[in-house]
């Protein structure tokens, strides 16, 4: 349902932008909202995924450690989806659980149930763009970006850092974000997301996350296994390696609710 | 013919070939003044093998550790919570976020403070950044910040009415460093120009430990601009006076440039990077050579006057060759003994100025003979006393010789009661005087609003446990308790308190819940949950290792002396191993290193001081001939430390890094007179004279050189002491007035000492 419409959007931006390129050349904007658009497109528009993710971080000094979590999306409508991360790692925040509604129009709900305590707490404010877990990627960096959360302007076709060629796209935030911008590079075969630079409020260049190791699922979505996120300032580095990517499997959107947090094994 | 006299002929019979070479030789040396470069780096002060240091550093590899900027605003009086005021707040604080290299800027605006609202914990910031402030926004600001634990006193004055903002920035490493410092540097003043334009009557102030680094070079570029010209411009002045010859001044004033070139210049060539504290180098080189111009000029004086047989010139330098090379030969020890130092600019100043000197002691015999040999000066100034007059003082002397001896012992004892005052105050700020802005910055911060000293406890869970064991959080709960109650503490940041407040906030803000939570789980949900909760540019990183295994605890301190901060690290260092052995642990931090870094400089400088004692009696009694009066000799050197430091104590008190090398800086110098003095004395003697009369010749000749260089040296390291930066204030004075003492003691002890002590063999 939420795919047909999503396609449906995406084709009529697609011909909308096809009349304005036989009327008029496409400006910045209009490219880069329409790639945006695509990859959206083609990576999005699933049901639900269920994933498990690694992260290793490392501090500028060497030091390093790991924490490990399951994570479960599913779409709820259209720029709305509902997460559940899951912590298996380490041992003492082990079950504790993250629950997102992300919304349109709105801002974001998100809980934390403790098992210790056996108590579920609404997380207030920013819980969003600060770090994750100590780690270098802030939550809204290991998500699958909105469109219409950001404001997208083409900037120039390049190698990309990996190899092959690159569209590269800056986009800026809408909605309240850690970021005052963000530069993408999607390749120009499949429009999958290379690497983003990040900058913060006063447009300095801070974080650098290069992502690869893709592979297909579904014959369809492209996924990643792993990604880098360095942090300029500090010198601290995290990745994230992404294990076991199911999709469509029917997950209900009832069992991403306050209650089901409680039910979390 | 004497070894001099040869030495002497040899220096006449080529002094065109020395003086070609010594041209190149300054030339060379000269040309490493481009390459100079100036350190701005106040870590430099710390060796590699300071203990406190390297811990620092450890520390810095494991957390994420930043610089922090601290910026004061007080608003006009009796409007600190009204809305415009906030709003102004606000704006600053939004201000301050576009500072270079900036991590996270907190100000009681956006700082997080959670409570619990139903079954909902908030962590929240203290106002709403979107939302307009109206007058009940304001004042449930004004409730909130006024009862926050975490508020007052580090972002909020104690009594409500200064506001604090730290701004939070890294730096990157190594090369891009100056530069970026400078670029923070640049913001902050723009950031103050343009506050002061905006907001009439409002005060800023800035602090910040980063702040001092560059002052240290812009110190160092102002010594040199205007100290060294100074001591110059005085050295000049006083040889007009007591010289009264045109070409015997411009002659010396040659020697005097030639040497401080190329003391400079080696500097240079040598990669030392000038800091305040070295910088000074070249001046005590300059003042130096200038005492040795002053006993040939003398000497040719004296043996015109004398109607001497031949070239007086030649003569002053024969007389002079051996007592001059010794003084310098000793002074140079003295220096050399510097390297003794730990602290790397100490040690550098000692071989700049040993370097130097070396150069002084050839141009004042390749230089001085070759400007002065046709042009010498026929006879003294006539402000000079004559030989007459220092005869007749002479008598007045030894006249009272137990006067003397009864004066000394007396006033070295009140000397030692006043060593037992002195203490050591370290700290970067306030090595800056009253005259930088970056000082009384600090000050009205401190007074006002809060410490500016942070020091920090490396805490660590029993073998690689985690730090959210409960025991291990109760132990450094009741320590972090234990310091907030302690003197001069006005913030600790812990762990244990978030985790406190947390459990609080998840029970219903029950009162009975501001405890550590039961279980290792327990504690580490909770410090998810605020973690998840934070903000951009904040996370625990700052007070947890990744791996969770240890944890540090901060508590800034409001101290105006480094007492103060020894005796916290000092006291919470045994109230953990007595109370805590678990977590027992140093105190750590950039404070603490400053405020031990005299006394490890000190116990080392010991050996250097030992090291010097002993090369230079070994010189004077090979120089002397006399075992006696190499012994002799030991008490007119080591009473005007002695005496100097006494006088210190009773009236400054405060010592610093710079007064740990004075002792055996000076004895080098000191030296110098009792050189010239007994080697004279004893060359009388050894002509037949009395122990009386051979005193009475040696004060005709040598009393009034020695008194003027003294003068000399006086008037040099006086201005010196005129830095604005204490390390150079204190080596200054304290050496103008050990050489002060040393004078009174070469007139008056040491005569009654020779008549006392004279013996029957020389």
């Amino acid at each position: 349902m939420m795919l047909i419409r999503r396609t449906l959007f995406g084709a009529a931006l697609g011909l909308l932008a096809l009349g304005a390129g036989m009327a008029a050349a496409e400006t910045a904007e209009q490219r880069g909202l329409r790639l945006a658009t695509e990859a959206s497109n083609r990576n999005g528009g699933y049901e639900d995924i269920t994933v498990s993710g690694e992260m290793i971080l490392k501090t500028s000094g060497g030091q390093s450690a790991t924490r490990r979590f399951d994570a479960r999306w599913v779409t709820t409508g259209a720029g709305a989806s509902r997460s559940m991360l899951i912590f298996r790692w380490p041992g003492d925040i082990r079950n504790t659980a993250l629950l997102t509604h992300v919304f349109t129009g709105k801002k974001d709900d998100q809980w934390l149930y403790l098992p210790a305590m056996e108590r579920v707490r609404r997380i207030s404010g920013s819980g969003r763009s600060g770090s994750f877990v100590g780690s270098e990627f802030a939550f809204e960096d290991m998500a699958d970006q909105e469109v219409d959360k950001f404001k997208h302007q083409w900037i120039a076709e390049q190698n990309c850092p990996g190899g092959g060629r690159c569209h590269v796209i800056d986009r800026f935030p809408t909605s309240k974000s850690g970021y005052s911008r963000q530069r993408i590079w999607l390749d120009t075969a499949q429009l999958r997301l290379q690497q983003v630079h990040y900058f913060d409020r006063r447009g300095a260049h801070l974080k650098t996350l290069s992502v690869s190791g893709y592979r297909q699922y579904n014959g369809r979505f492209w996924r990643s296994s792993r990604m880098d996120m360095v942090n300029h300032l500090t010198g601290a580095r995290t990745r994230l390696n992404w294990k076991g990517y199911t999709f469509n499997q029917g997950l209900q959107k009832n069992a991403f609710t306050v209650n089901a947090l409680r039910r979390i094994r | 013919m004497t070894l001099s006299e040869r030495i002497t002929q040899r220096f006449f019979r080529f002094r065109i070939v020395a003086l070609v070479l010594f041209a190149a030789l300054i030339i060379g040396l000269s040309s490493g003044i481009p390459r100079l470069e100036f350190s701005s780096d106040s870590r430099g002060f710390f060796g590699h093998s300071n203990k406190e240091f390297a811990y620092v550093l450890q520390i810095e590899e494991t957390y994420t550790i930043s610089n922090t900027l601290l910026l004061m605003v007080v608003p006009p009086p009796g409007h600190a919570f009204a809305p415009g005021t906030l709003k102004i707040l606000q704006q600053m604080t939004d201000d301050a976020w576009q500072m270079p290299y900036a991590l996270r800027i907190d100000s009681a605006i956006n700082h997080m403070h959670s409570y619990a609202q139903g079954d909902d914990i908030l962590v929240e910031p203290m106002l709403d950044e979107d939302a307009e402030i109206t007058p009940e926004a304001a004042e449930r600001f004004r409730e909130l910040a006024m009862a926050s634990g975490t508020l007052r006193n580090t972002l909020l004055s104690e009594n409500g009415d200064a506001y604090g903002i730290t701004i939070r920035v890294i730096l990157p490493k190594e090369e891009g460093k100056p530069a970026a410092r400078r670029e923070v540097e640049q913001f902050l003043k723009q950031l103050r120009d343009d506050w002061q334009a905006a907001y009439p009557g409002w005060e800023v102030r800035i602090a910040g430990g980063l702040l001092g680094n560059t002052l240290l070079a812009q110190v160092a570029v102002e010594d040199i601009l205007y100290l060294v010209p100074l001591a110059l411009l005085a050295v000049v002045i006083l040889f007009i006076v007591a010289l009264g010859s045109f070409a015997a001044v411009a002659a010396s004033v040659v020697v005097l440039v030639c040497a401080t070139l190329a003391t400079f210049g080696f500097a240079g060539w040598a990669n030392v990077a000038l800091t305040a504290g070295t910088a000074i180098g070249p001046l005590a080189v300059m003042v130096l050579v200038s005492t040795s111009c002053v006993h040939i000029v003398l000497g040719t004086i004296r043996a015109a006057e004398a109607g001497q047989e031949g070239d007086p010139f030649r003569y002053a330098i024969t007389q002079n060759l051996a007592p001059v090379t010794v003084s310098h030969l000793t002074t140079a020890f003295g220096f050399l003994c510097l390297n003794f130092a730990p602290s790397p600019p100490l040690a550098q100043m000692g071989n700049i100025v040993a370097l130097g000197l070396l150069v002084g002691h050839v141009s004042v015999f390749v230089l001085l003979p070759n400007l002065l040999h046709a042009a010498y000066p026929r006879r003294a100034s006539r402000l000079m006393v004559s030989g007459q007059d220092m005869r007749r003082f002479a008598q007045w002397v030894l006249g009272k010789s137990r006067i003397w001896l009864m004066l000394f012992p007396v006033t070295g004892g009140l000397a030692v009661l006043g060593i037992l005052r002195l203490d050591y105050d370290d700290n970067v700020i306030r090595y800056f005087d009253q005259r930088y802005e970056l000082r009384q910055d600090a000050e009205a911060i401190q007074q006002r609003l809060t410490g500016l000293e942070a020091m920090q406890f490396n805490l660590q869970a029993a073998d690689g446990q985690s730090v959210f064991e409960p025991e291990f959080l109760k132990a450094v709960d009741r320590f972090a308790v234990w310091l907030e109650a302690q003197p001069d503490v006005v913030a600790v940041s812990s762990l244990t308190r978030i985790i406190k407040d947390l459990n609080q906030s998840m029970n219903g803000d029950a009162e009975d819940a501001f405890a550590i939570a039961k279980t290792q789980p327990a504690n580490a949900q909770l410090l998810m949950f605020y973690e998840l909760s934070l903000p951009v540019g904040m996370d625990l990183n700052v007070m947890m290792d990744v791996d969770r295994t240890q944890t540090l605890l901060t508590a800034t301190l409001r101290s105006p002396h480094s007492s103060a901060v020894r005796a916290l690290a000092q006291n919470a260092e045994t109230w953990l191993s007595e109370n805590e052995p678990e977590i027992a642990t140093r105190a750590a931090g950039m404070g603490i290193a400053f405020a031990r870094i005299s006394h490890r400089n000190n116990s080392q400088m010991l050996f250097g001081f030992l090291t010097v004692l002993g090369l230079v009696s070994v010189t004077l009694v090979l120089t002397l001939r006399s075992l006696r009066h190499g012994i002799i000799s030991l008490v007119p050197n080591l009473v005007p430390a002695l005496l100097a430091f006494g006088l210190w104590g009773w009236t400054i008190g405060d010592l610093n890094l710079g007064s740990t090398v004075v002792t055996t800086m000076t004895f080098g110098i000191v030296v110098d007179d009792t050189v010239h003095f007994l080697m004279h004395y004893l060359r009388e003697r050894r002509r037949g004279l009395s122990v009386e009369t051979a005193l009475e010749e040696t004060f005709a000749v040598v009393g009034s050189s020695i008194t003027l260089t003294s003068i000399a040296l006086i008037l040099g390291f006086g201005i010196m002491s005129a830095s604005g930066f204490s390390i150079n204030q204190h080596i200054g004075m304290l050496t103008a007035t050990v050489i002060a003492f040393a004078l009174l003691s070469d007139l008056l002890l040491l005569p009654a000492l020779l008549r006392t002590f004279q013996g029957k063999s020389l």
